[in-house]
């Protein structure tokens, strides 16, 4: 999963976190997967960022070089846009939720887990833990045919 | 010049149309037939439109062909709108293909068709071998008179009054009246509490106890169903219903002469010639086991060589041709059963279904167990032939993707196998759907997808800049639940964000169109012919149950409490049980279990055995999907229920009501 889709998450389980968001991570696997840089895609999704949130994942994952805000003028600054592609588009994780695997009530409002493990490349990586790999670029994947 | 140019600009033009028309007809019959054409001259032809599938019949088709050269051999396989004809030299078959191609002819019905021609190697129709008929199938011929067959035809009178005595019914697709028994079409059996007065009509017990003493049949009939086809009229493939009536069920034909086709669950058609005055007696496997229907069509393929007329139409293609119907009235006799039937075909008997349909749900928790047996366990179990019939994305939601601000956060719950991920890829989309196959088959192909459930969506309020919910709402068993799914989908937009959500809906045919579903019926002609021919030419056919009840739909819609109190509710059974749907169909029910025909994993499939009494063979095992089919303003309705929204657009697109709104 890119660290953008899990910052749109947020928990369907009552009793998570105030708002049920942010989901913890526990990054059993982390890969980078290149992605082709496109700075007005992600100039467009930085105000949809919610920063104490992405600011938790990565430090989960141990990122380095994460912008903790918005810039002024970020639309124009390449190197911060680079950064924050990297983190949102670039990083995949696996997501397991520590609150859910505690179990919650039966019934179908909660039979759903987010299931999420960490995306690309079908070439089966075992997953190490904190180990940061890098797989082939693959020509499929939708930020790369955006550009 | 100036002229010489012009004019070469027309005749680019026409050759444009015919040659994009040639290329599409050599691509329908690449796809669907395994018929490669070939670019360069060959004695073989295939003739396009020229096929005994659209009207075309050997008589007019073979002097045509004749006039350009010396034909060895035209071949006209059954209900395929082409031919093959080989010529005796190249030369020949070099003219035909000049003068004909693009040429207009008459046909059978006296339109005018435009013959597409072409080249291939060699002559590409398997045949489908010698075939029997159906295992406990007769046919006895001439077994009465042309004075009784008068007489019977005289014995129904179709324009009396409807006094309510035979229960007269102009159905869709042809007329029908009973005796003895009225048979219900909305759950395909009859009341055996409550005889109709008057009984079979009297001439017709002399008849039949006749052919007891001759021994064409076994039992006396004491329900009777007449049905009358014209021309183009037709009967959907059925079995008839296990516990409803016995054994043997005998038909007579009166009249004109029909074929019907028998199909085996296996998919091994064959078409059985019922000529006028004979009477089809379909016993054990052919009663139980194979479906029997009429196409709808005015004509017929059938043997061409004199003497050969019953029986069986084989797929000699050599010797078919075209025979017009005329007006057929058939006498279906059946002995209502009075015990629950104990066939050996438990597949398909309906006394021996392992369960029951579901019933109604009532309460919220009961729609939540329905759903979860009738939705999300088959999703599972069918996601991946699911998503192999998933391709093709649908024009209006894929122009509504597209006409997106570039950037835009979009989720689709409900995705499927992600068809419409990747349409925009200035889009940042995220999906959802039920079913852990069908997600893993997005994470397969590199999108961001998850698994949840449409009334608990795990992303943050407002953050989306549009959703869709496509072929998802209808899912929820009731209104309520109907109603929490679209306020979540609404949950997840921002201000001004947009949501597009498509329905299936009950009308299946508006302002006098069918709708998709409906016309991708056709005729099946055995397994290989299942990828039915669809030049664009060929007219589709739509088998359609009795068509009752759809036309009396209020169109003008107010409130969902309308829809709520069942307003709409048509025809709910008297136990409640959900109908189970007939693919292809017209809905009789808002509510309903529609069947979904499992096919095997391609590569391991098992050589095709008899489907035996035995049951040793494991057929295509169906799963049903529970659906709440909407009428026309429902979707309206319900989406005004939330406050929050106001409605952008509604509007019908093939066969689905669909409404994009706004959060405000």
């Amino acid at each position: 999963m890119k660290l953008l889709t899990h910052n749109l998450l947020s928990s369907h389980v009552r009793g998570v976190g105030p708002r049920g968001f942010p989901l913890r991570l526990e990054a059993t696997e982390v890969r980078i997967i290149p992605v082709e840089f496109n700075p007005d895609f992600v100039a467009r999704m930085i105000p949809k960022v919610e920063w104490a949130a992405l600011l938790e994942a990565a430090d989960n994952l141990r990122l380095i070089e994460v912008p903790k805000g918005p810039i002024q003028g970020y639309e124009e600054d390449e190197t911060f846009l680079r950064k924050m592609h990297h983190v949102l588009l670039e990083v995949r994780t696996g997501l397991a939720l520590a609150s859910m695997a505690s179990g919650h009530p039966g019934g179908c409002q909660c039979s759903a887990v987010p299931h999420f493990p960490a995306g690309g490349g079908a070439g089966g990586h075992p997953a190490v833990p904190r180990v940061w790999t890098c797989v082939p670029h693959h020509p499929r994947d939708p930020q790369y045919a955006a550009e | 010049m100036d002229s010489n140019h012009q004019s070469n600009c027309k005749l680019n033009k026409t050759e444009k149309k015919f040659l994009r028309k040639q290329i599409k007809a050599r691509h329908t019959l690449l796809r669907h037939e395994g018929i490669e054409t070939v670019s360069y001259a060959t004695q073989v032809l295939v003739v396009a439109n020229g096929g005994l599938g659209n009207g075309m019949s050997r008589n007019q088709l073979l002097p045509v062909l004749e006039k350009l050269g010396q034909v060895d051999a035209l071949l006209m396989p059954p209900n395929k709108p082409y031919s093959f004809v080989t010529y005796k030299t190249i030369e020949d078959s070099k003219k035909a293909y000049a003068t004909l191609n693009g040429q207009k002819i008459v046909d059978d019905l006296g339109q005018k068709i435009i013959l597409y021609l072409n080249f291939v190697e060699k002559v590409q129709w398997k045949e489908l071998g010698l075939q029997a008929l159906p295992p406990g199938l007769k046919v006895v011929e001439e077994i009465i008179s042309s004075e009784e067959e008068k007489l019977l035809l005289e014995s129904v009178n179709w324009t009396e009054d409807t006094n309510q005595e035979n229960f007269q019914k102009s159905l869709k697709h042809r007329r029908v009246k009973h005796f003895g028994y009225e048979f219900h079409y909305e759950n395909n059996n009859v009341d055996k509490d409550k005889p109709l007065p008057g009984g079979l009509p009297e001439i017709c017990d002399s008849i039949l106890e006749k052919w007891l003493e001759k021994g064409f049949i076994r039992h006396k009939p004491d329900q009777l169903t007449v049905n009358q086809y014209e021309p183009g009229h037709g009967i959907p493939a059925h079995i008839d219903t296990h516990s409803a009536f016995e054994d043997e069920i005998i038909s007579l034909s009166l009249g004109s002469e029909i074929v019907m086709d028998f199909k085996h669950p296996d998919g091994v058609t064959v078409s059985v010639m019922l000529l006028r005055r004979s009477l089809l007696v379909m016993t054990g496997e052919s009663r139980y086991l194979w479906t029997h229907g009429i196409t709808p069509r005015k004509f017929d393929s059938v043997q061409a060589s004199k003497g050969h007329r019953s029986g069986i139409i084989t797929g000699d293609v050599g010797n078919l041709t075209l025979s017009k119907r005329g007006i057929r009235t058939s006498f279906t006799f059946r002995k209502v059963r009075q015990t629950p039937c104990n066939c050996s075909y438990p597949l398909v008997c309906d006394s021996q279904m392992k369960e029951p349909p579901p019933s109604f749900p009532e309460s919220n928790k009961e729609a939540s167990q329905l759903e979860q047996k009738y939705v999300h366990r088959v999703y599972e179990e069918i996601a991946g032939h699911f998503s192999s019939t998933r391709h093709t994305p649908w024009p209006h939601i894929v122009e509504f993707l597209k006409a997106l601000p570039s950037g835009s956060l979009v989720a689709d719950i409900g995705c499927g196998n992600g068809k419409y991920l990747g349409i925009n890829k200035e889009l940042y989309m995220i999906g959802c759907d039920r079913s852990q196959n069908l997600v893993d088959i997005c994470r397969e192909r590199q999108f961001q997808a998850l698994v949840c459930d449409a009334l608990a969506v795990p992303i943050r309020s407002g953050s989306c800049d549009a959703c869709i919910s496509i072929a998802v709402v209808h899912h929820f068993a009731i209104a309520e639940r109907r109603v929490a799914a679209l306020r979540e989908l609404v949950r997840l937009l921002r201000p001004g964000g947009k949501a597009l959500i498509y329905v299936w809906a009950m009308e299946q045919e508006y302002n006098n169109k069918k709708s998709k579903y409906l016309r991708e019926n056709r005729s099946s002609q055995g397994k290989k012919e299942e990828l039915n021919n669809d030049l664009p030419m060929q007219e589709l056919f739509v088998e359609q149950m009795p068509d009752m009840g759809i036309q009396n739909l209020a169109s003008s819609v107010s409130s969902i409490s309308d829809f709520q109190k069942g307003r709409y509710n048509l025809r709910k059974v008297a136990n409640s049980k959900l109908l189970i749907h007939t693919n292809r169909t017209s809905f009789h029910s808002q509510d309903l279990l529609v069947p979904w025909h499992l096919k095997g994993n391609p590569g391991k499939e098992k050589p095709t055995e008899p489907f035996g009494p035995a049951g040793t063979h494991d057929p295509s095992p169906v799963f049903h999907r529970f659906y709440h089919m909407f009428c026309e303003g429902e979707l309206e309705a319900a989406c005004q229920t939330l406050n929050n929204v106001s409605i952008l657009q509604s509007y019908y697109d093939q066969g689905n009501w669909c409404v994009i709104l706004q959060k405000v």
